[in-house]
Order: C-alpha cells, then sequence, then structure tokens
C-alpha cells in the first residue's frame, strides 16, 4: 500500500491535490467526501431540521468546496472550513424562508419519522428543533460534528467564551425538555 | 448560592464530557461528583444523549442521490460503493431526489425514443428518395450496369430458364460483384411481369457459392434487386435500447452522456442465415450485492455507467413478409471492469431497400459481477431498435 494512496494522505494534502489533473482531483476529493460527508450533512440535516433543504444546502457545499479549493488558498482545518461553507448556505436558507409551521411541519413533530429511530433520539431530534438557532448550530457543531470550543469559534465567527456559554445553555435546554422523559432511559 | 455553585458544577461537568476541562479542575470535579448524586444524574444523562446522536445514522449517512448529484456535477464517476442504507434514503427521499431521478430517467426515455424515430424517418425519407420496391418496368429499366450493353430479351417462359451460358455461368465466380460490374455487364428488360415474390434472391444463393438450376428459374420471377449482387459482407449497424433492469435502479448513475445505451456493431455475413461480427456499446448497470465489512454485513448499491464489447452471433431467418426478415442474435463479451456480459436478441428485419434495414427487437442482458468470492447479477430485458447499412 503506498504511502500517496488518497486514504493515507492528511486533508491539507488533498485540499491541495483537487487542484490538479482531473484523475487526481476526483481521487483526492472522493476521499475527502468520504471522510467529512456524513459531518456535513449531520450538521445540514439537523440545524436546518428540513430534509430537503438539508439536501440542496449539502450538494451546494461540496460544489463550493471544490470550487474554493482551485483558488491559492492555504488550508488548515477542511472539517471547519467545510462546516463554514455549510454554515453561511443554512443562513441564506433560513433567511430567505419564511419562517411558518406549516401542517406538515407539524406532522413531523407528532410522527415517528423512522421505525428505527430509538425513542430518546427521537425526543432528541425533537428538542433540538425547538431550540433557538444560535444554540442549535453550536449544539450540532459540537455533539454530531465533534469540533472543538475554538474550532466552533472559527466556524460561527464568535468568541471563544461565547461559544461555551451557548454550548452550555443549549445542552441544559435540551436536557429541560427531555426531563421528563430522560430519567427512565438514564436508568 | 447553592444555583450558582450548581451551575458552575455543571459547567465544569459539561467542559469535562468536551473534552475542554483543564488539568488542574479535573480533581476538583471527580471530588464533586463522589459527592452529588445530582451531578453524578446530570452527567449519566448528558452521556445517554451522547450515545443516542452517535446513533443518529439518519444525519450521518448523506443520501446517495446528493452524492450522485455532487460527483456528477463536478464531472467525477461516483465513488465505487455506496451503501444500500444510502439508497433506501434516496427512495425514500422526497420530492427533490425523487424528482432528480425521475428527470433523468425522463431524460432518456425521451432520447431513447428521439433517437428511433430518427432513424425511422431517415429510412423512410431514403426510401421515399428511392423507390426501389417499386416494380414498374420504368424503374427498373432505369437500373443500368455500366459496360457494353448486353440485352437479355425475356420473352415467354422458359426463355431465361434456357438462358445457361449467358446469365448463369459467372454467377460460379468467386466475387458476385464481378458478375455484375464486369464479368457479364447485363441490362435487362423485362417484357413480361410477373410479381411473384422468390424466396431466395439470386444474390444471396451467389455469394454462398450456390449454382442456380437453370430449370428452377422462370421468367420474369427474377426481381431486378435479384440481380443486384449481394453485399461484401459487412454490415455496420447503429442501435439503441430502452431496457428495464432487475435490480432497478435506486441510485442515479454518475453520468449521463447524450450517447447514452447506444451500441455500435460491425458483422461479416457467413451466409444466407448466419453472421457474426463484434459490438460495442455502454449503458448503466445497477448492481447490488451483499458483502462484509468492517465484520458487519453490508448491502451496497451501484449504478456505474460501462463500456462493453461482444462478440456476436446472428441468424437471419427466410422472410416473412416482402422485405422482412427476422432474426435472433446471440452475444457473449464483458463490461469493463464490471464482469462478463450476456445478450440475446429477437426481432425483425425490414429491409426497404437494398443496403439499408430498420431493426427492432426484443432484448435480455445479463451482466455477472463478482464481489468476496460471491458471484451476483443485473438482468435486464427491454426494446431495442436501429438501423443497419450493408457495404
Amino acid at each position: 500500500m503506498s504511502g500517496t494512496e488518497p486514504h493515507c494522505l492528511p486533508d491539507a494534502e488533498l485540499f491541495y491535490r483537487l487542484k490538479g489533473e482531473k484523475e487526481v482531483a476526483e481521487a483526492a476529493f472522493s476521499e475527502l467526501y468520504a471522510r467529512h460527508g456524513g459531518r456535513v450533512y449531520a450538521y445540514c440535516l439537523r440545524f436546518l431540521a428540513n430534509r430537503d433543504e438539508a439536501l440542496d444546502v449539502y450538494q451546494e457545499t461540496f460544489i463550493r468546496f471544490f470550487e474554493c479549493a482551485k483558488q491559492d488558498r492555504e488550508m488548515t482545518n477542511v472539517p471547519a472550513f467545510l462546516l463554514k461553507i455549510a454554515r453561511n448556505l443554512c443562513l441564506n436558507t433560513r433567511r430567505d424562508k419564511k419562517r411558518t409551521v406549516e401542517f406538515e411541519d407539524y406532522q413531523k413533530l407528532v410522527q415517528p419519522s423512522s421505525p428505527e429511530k430509538s425513542e430518546l433520539l427521537q425526543l432528541i431530534t425533537t428538542a433540538l428543533e425547538m431550540l433557538p438557532d444560535d444554540y442549535r448550530e453550536v449544539f450540532v457543531l459540537r455533539e454530531y460534528d465533534g469540533l472543538s470550543y475554538a474550532e466552533i469559534a472559527d466556524v460561527v465567527d464568535s468568541s471563544l467564551s461565547n461559544v461555551k456559554v451557548r454550548i452550555f445553555r443549549a445542552k441544559q435546554k435540551i436536557r429541560e425538555i427531555l426531563s421528563p422523559y430522560i430519567e427512565e432511559f438514564s436508568e | 448560592m447553592s444555583t450558582h455553585n450548581d451551575s458552575m458544577d455543571a459547567r465544569m461537568l459539561h467542559a469535562f464530557l468536551d473534552g475542554e476541562l483543564d488539568g488542574s479542575h479535573e480533581e476538583l470535579l471527580f471530588h464533586k461528583l463522589s459527592d452529588s448524586s445530582a451531578l453524578r444524574a446530570e452527567m449519566q444523562q448528558q452521556l445517554a444523549i451522547r450515545t443516542s446522536i452517535q446513533r443518529d445514522t439518519e444525519a450521518f449517512t448523506p443520501p446517495a442521490v446528493a452524492t450522485s448529484a455532487i460527483f456528477a456535477a463536478l464531472g467525477f464517476s461516483l465513488p465505487p460503493l455506496a451503501t444500500m442504507q444510502a439508497a433506501t434514503h434516496a427512495s425514500s427521499g422526497g420530492m427533490a431526489g425523487g424528482f432528480a431521478a425521475g428527470s433523468s430517467g425522463m431524460r432518456r426515455l425521451l432520447f431513447s425514443i428521439g433517437s428511433g424515430m430518427l432513424a425511422i424517418i431517415a429510412a423512410v425519407l431514403l426510401y421515399m428518395q428511392f423507390p426501389f420496391g417499386q416494380s414498374t418496368d420504368s424503374a427498373i429499366s432505369e437500373r443500368v450496369i455500366s459496360g457494353p450493353p448486353t440485352t437479355i430479351e425475356i420473352h415467354e417462359i422458359p426463355a431465361l430458364g434456357d438462358l445457361p451460358v449467358a446469365a448463369a455461368a459467372p454467377v460460379h465466380t468467386a466475387n458476385p460483384r464481378a458478375l455484375t460490374e464486369e464479368a457479364v455487364p447485363v441490362q435487362i428488360s423485362f417484357h413480361k411481369r410477373n410479381t411473384a415474390v422468390r424466396p431466395h434472391p439470386v444474390e444471396a444463393l451467389a455469394a454462398n457459392g450456390v449454382r442456380i438450376d437453370p430449370s428452377e428459374v422462370r421468367a420474369g420471377q427474377i426481381q431486378f434487386f435479384d440481380l443486384i449482387p449481394a453485399p461484401d459482407g459487412i454490415t455496420l449497424y447503429a442501435r439503441n435500447a430502452a431496457l428495464r433492469s432487475d435490480p432497478s435502479p435506486a441510485v442515479v448513475s454518475q453520468s449521463d452522456p447524450w450517447f447514452r445505451n447506444m451500441n455500435l456493431g460491425l458483422m461479416y455475413t457467413l451466409s444466407d442465415y448466419h453472421a457474426i461480427g463484434i459490438e460495442v456499446g455502454q449503458e448503466s448497470f445497477p448492481q447490488t450485492f451483499r458483502g462484509i465489512e468492517g465484520g458487519e454485513d453490508v448491502w451496497y448499491e451501484q449504478n456505474p455507467l460501462a463500456y462493453w464489447a461482444t462478440a456476436v452471433y446472428q441468424f437471419n431467418g427466410d422472410a416473412l413478409l416482402p422485405h422482412v426478415h427476422p432474426f435472433a442474435q446471440a452475444q457473449f463479451g464483458g463490461a469493463a471492469r464490471l464482469g462478463p456480459l450476456a445478450r440475446a436478441t429477437v426481432g425483425l428485419k425490414f429491409r426497404p431497400f437494398e443496403r439499408i434495414a430498420i431493426l427492432a427487437g426484443l432484448e435480455g442482458s445479463m451482466l455477472l459481477y463478482r464481489f468476496q468470492d460471491t458471484w451476483f447479477h443485473t438482468d435486464k430485458i427491454g426494446l431495442t431498435w436501429g438501423v443497419a447499412y450493408a457495404f
């Protein structure tokens, strides 16, 4: 197994290879997509709480990411960069969409979304949707994407202390919402 | 004061669980945890939440339709394995995914129908331009083969049959074209018309080296095109197909070229009935297969666009109707990077004039592919149509 195989290379090297010839760029992109696609999609889906919107943003994120890679740009943290693009697109989507609770949305809240989903996860998803956007996004970045507080501060363009507070409050809020149910799950 | 302390303890706890608590505070937190059952309960609850989130496969699995769209937009081929889980999401994926897959399928269908229509229109236009099949005296007499004219006058039965030397002898030649263009320049005019259709055209017999028995030849039974030499044996054809596959595609193919499902073939005629050749083409093959990855039983689905090549054997039957022949075709070969491929086709050829045939038929195919020492297959069935030109 060669050390130059895409899966052996760090993100920064793969990002650099996106500027190369098509085959090289394709291999590098496939590897980066495999590494980070899941967390980007999780961010889009759980932040927007709308599957179709999340799909649109998710696709656009990777296309813009590839376009950015063609420019001369230093890259130190690919997942954070991807999530920044995704966040900007999510915020645009949020801004463009008139936030109204439609009948279908209401049904989504009261109906189980998928049979294999655990009951606690169902409750967490619902509770997450009830959080304010600024709490929800830091919670998703922390719990779904595994970013450190500093990385989250970079992605959401905020101070570290502000991020710490928002994460803490988001967790507390979710715990409050889930409190009637959570004890039986934690036993 | 107690609430403030509780809040500070909870902050420490959360920071610890997030890996953000510095070492100097860890000992203090552990001490608090040993003293406070409420803090321990909160830790358990936070861990329970985290564990549940890590099991949120729906969120961590990008739908295959999105992956396909991204790679297609960038002009890349799809990564080799997309999980069935993703494909399942794609199939239940709401309007966006459904429309993406639907519009692609519709485009392919329209292209297939359109290309078939164009082929038919082209053939009809050619037919109108050169009304070969009209058996009028004037139409026939216009087709004069170059060379010093030697007129054969056919007046009554068995006039032509009594021309064993002048007309039949050159048929023995190995090159039938020489018969009419050089060896025996002939201008034929018929004074007596007979519309009976011969079951085996003369030129086909000649191409096989079959000697024509003069006693079988009857005045007026030879149509003009009977004396046109057979092609040198090479036929080029292009055809398209609309095939339904099993398994049906749940993921969109990685690319959608305008020449999707176009096949090109080159045949060499061995005899009236038999021909062999090669055919190349490309089409997408939806594949599903099981395997083991990371110790888990997984189900894969992909829909790669593959280029294939096969050897072809074709059997051509006697005319069922004027200019309409049945044919059956078997092909064996392989699809690049996928596996062996077999195809079978039965259909009809309509030959409105000598060199051009329109073909339509029913086609079935089977692609075999191997994964982790197990064979899987994709079957397809559908319609095919195209145009053939004989040189």
